[in-house]
């Protein structure tokens, strides 16, 4: 009995297995690899992608892409830092690129509950058109030198620690929270294993979806505002390919495509994982040439240690 | 209902004679242009400069934005065939994957024209580009002064380059050229690293690099686009950014001399940048298109000539035959802080 307990606990917490084993290996074999240092910038590095994953997450828990996240990072981006360079004030500021986030977000759930679009299409729409949007109000031009105090949430520091890590972690915990002690985290789980279920025992899935994609927006929005600010600057092309990263990264933890199963914790380690491999090709200067293939085998190497595992419980079991 | 073969007939004839018609009164040409995307300051700055000679010489342009897809910019192209321009000049976002919109072009008589980047197939009447090596070369000969400043004449250093895209020319062309200065320098070390034309890239790299080389002494990008990552991610390794000629500094030094990049450089963020005279592409080719509609191949300018022209900032350019095709390799210059704020470079000309 206390051996299954052990085994689950492992099957539980699989990417934080592989990602200590992949620390040990690298203390190893890449220079300079296990130092604070570089613990601060993988976590740096895993911070914007981080809080776009925890929307994604929420989505793919309630049992829906959302393929939009990274259009509205850069619309919130772009509107933001336009604000600020037109001398709106910067919490004024800050509103709207939140606001704009939501409303893309209550747009993809409108879309998905009320007009009765597959989560795929919706997201694809707002997808493309919300990057067009961020394009054609500044024709593509990148804006940068941006205030300090707008920057505070991308670059800042809250004694030693780099504000985005600080912010990785609460929301993390934050959302955490939300969905084990709160109804209406129950009801995303709910939602996402058996809708019909869900409907008949009294839960307005309307309601519930909706809310999980304005969520999801506003948390793309708020990255925006993160990545305004660590890079000093915001073009329309930011974000481009995230959305990739951020379902790997999800599904990499064991959030489950078909919904219902999965944790936040989980999904924090796939992003984790995916940075410091980043970070660790980076600390080599792999060959520009080939990094690509070698990151590849990498996840690969992660994800089959993580199926070997399962199968090993399921042979125990 | 069965038409007669002579109804056929006349309305045959009636729809050749409706277009000869066409033709002959409407004496304006029409020219089409397919861009590979207008996210980009750069692409923004090429349509821009195409569109204004277009129209200061009285020809109508249709511009399509094939908004970084390759499959899209092939549709746009064949609109532009069924729209019946008289010439096709476009930016392709892939080389290859554009080819068979071009041998389409090819098929139906329009003479298809690029600017920036060459294709795989097909026949292209002409390309002009900014010598992408050259402009490397540049990087990498500003470079080695530096280093050697920095060394008391000794060339010897650790530099990062942070490239585009992998595979595709003009980031395989930056590289080269810098390469090719600096690998004669066997005290130099070259790290390089694809930031796939992406500015979160550009910090990630500049930041594990920094970490991994805390001795690093200079930085070449391949885009403007990476300044903003390159300044936050020293900052977020040394805790604060010094800036040229502030003891410290890191040199920075890239390609392309974008509004954002030329800012920069005068705010002594980077050292310099080496610019294209992406503006100026249409003024240099758009006569040409007309030319040729008029005399043919013979319009065209010889290989081995160099085009030049008092004060334009193309001049002086190369005309090359390559496996390609014929293409026109325009100067490419380096600015630093003081030559930044010329109001002549095309990144500070107003947009609109």
């Amino acid at each position: 009995m206390r051996k299954r307990e052990l085994l689950k606990f492992l099957l539980d917490n699989s990417v934080w297995i592989i990602i200590i084993v992949f620390f040990t290996l690298n203390a190893f074999l890449t220079p300079k690899f296990f130092t604070l240092l570089n613990f601060r910038n993988i976590l740096i590095h895993s911070s914007i992608l981080g809080i776009v994953v925890i929307g994604e997450s929420l989505c793919l828990l309630s049992g829906h892409f959302d393929l939009s996240v990274e259009s509205t990072l850069a619309l919130s981006a772009v509107l933001g830092s336009m604000a600020v360079k037109n001398g709106l004030a910067i919490p004024l500021a800050i509103g709207v690129m939140l606001m704009s986030g939501m409303l893309v977000g209550f747009a993809n759930g409108t879309l998905i509950r009320k007009l009765g679009l597959n989560a795929f299409v919706a997201t694809l729409i707002t997808y493309i058109g919300i990057r067009g949007t961020a394009l054609g109000i500044v024709e593509g031009k990148t804006i940068w030198n941006l205030p300090a105090a707008f920057c505070f949430f991308g670059a800042g520091n809250i004694g030693i620690l780099p504000v985005q890590i600080v912010l990785l972690a609460v929301l993390y915990l934050l959302f955490h929270a939300v969905l084990i002690y709160t109804k209406f985290g129950r009801h995303v789980y709910l939602v996402g294993d058996n809708q019909l279920a869900a409907r008949i025992s009294g839960i307005n899935v309307d309601r519930v979806v909706i809310a999980v994609f304005m969520l999801s927006g506003l948390l793309s929005a708020f990255a925006g505002l993160v990545m305004a600010g660590r890079l000093n600057s915001a073009s329309p092309l930011f974000g481009t390919g995230m959305v990739f990263e951020a379902m790997s990264a999800a599904i990499i933890g064991g959030i489950s495509l078909r919904g219902g199963i999965g944790s936040l914790f989980m999904a924090l380690g796939g992003v984790v994982l995916l940075s410091s491999i980043s970070n660790v090709l980076n600390l080599h200067a792999v060959s520009p040439y080939w990094i690509q293939t070698i990151r590849a085998l990498m996840i690969l190497f992660a994800v089959t240690l993580d199926s070997l595992k399962r199968r090993l419980v399921r042979y125990e079991e | 209902m069965r038409k007669s073969p002579l109804f056929l007939l006349l309305v045959f004839a009636g729809g050749i004679l409706l277009s000869f018609s066409a033709a002959f009164a409407q004496e304006k040409l029409i020219f089409g242009y397919s861009a590979p995307g207008l996210g980009d300051e750069g692409q923004w700055n090429i349509q821009k400069g195409f569109v204004d000679k277009c129209k200061e010489l009285g020809i109508e342009v249709i511009v399509t934005d094939a908004q970084q897809s390759a499959e899209k910019q092939n549709n746009d192209i064949e609109t532009l065939i069924a729209r019946g321009v008289h010439a096709i000049c476009a930016v392709p976002h892939d080389s290859a994957a554009i080819s068979i919109a071009v041998q389409k072009c090819n098929e139906a008589g329009i003479p298809f024209f690029t600017i920036d980047r060459g294709v795989t197939a097909g026949k292209v009447v002409l390309t002009v580009k900014a010598d992408n090596v050259k402009a490397g070369a540049i990087a990498g000969e500003v470079m080695l002064r530096l280093l050697q400043g920095k060394y008391n004449g000794i060339a010897k250093g650790k530099v990062l380059e942070i490239r585009g895209q992998p595979g595709q020319d003009v980031a395989e062309q930056r590289a080269q050229g810098f390469h090719q200065v600096l690998e004669k320098y066997p005290d130099i070390q070259i790290i390089s690293l694809p930031g796939y034309w992406n500015t979160e890239e550009g910090f990630k790299i500049t930041v594990d690099t920094l970490t991994a080389n805390p001795d690093l002494d200079g930085i070449y990008y391949h885009a403007d686009l990476y300044i903003p990552g390159i300044v936050e991610g020293v900052k977020a390794v040394k805790g604060e950014f010094a800036k040229v000629g502030e003891p410290g500094h890191i040199f920075i030094l890239g390609i392309d001399g974008n509004p954002a990049g030329l800012d920069q450089v005068e705010a002594k963020l980077a050292d310099g940048v080496v610019v294209q005279p992406l503006r100026d592409y249409g003024a240099l080719i758009v006569p040409i298109i007309v030319d040729y509609l008029k005399r043919g191949e013979e319009a065209l300018p010889k290989p081995g000539t160099v085009l030049v022209e008092e004060g334009a900032s193309w001049s002086p350019a190369m005309v090359v035959q390559t496996a390609a095709g014929l293409e026109i390799w325009t100067n490419v210059f380096y600015v630093d802080y003081l030559g930044a704020g010329d109001p002549n470079l095309w990144g500070n000309k107003p947009r609109e």
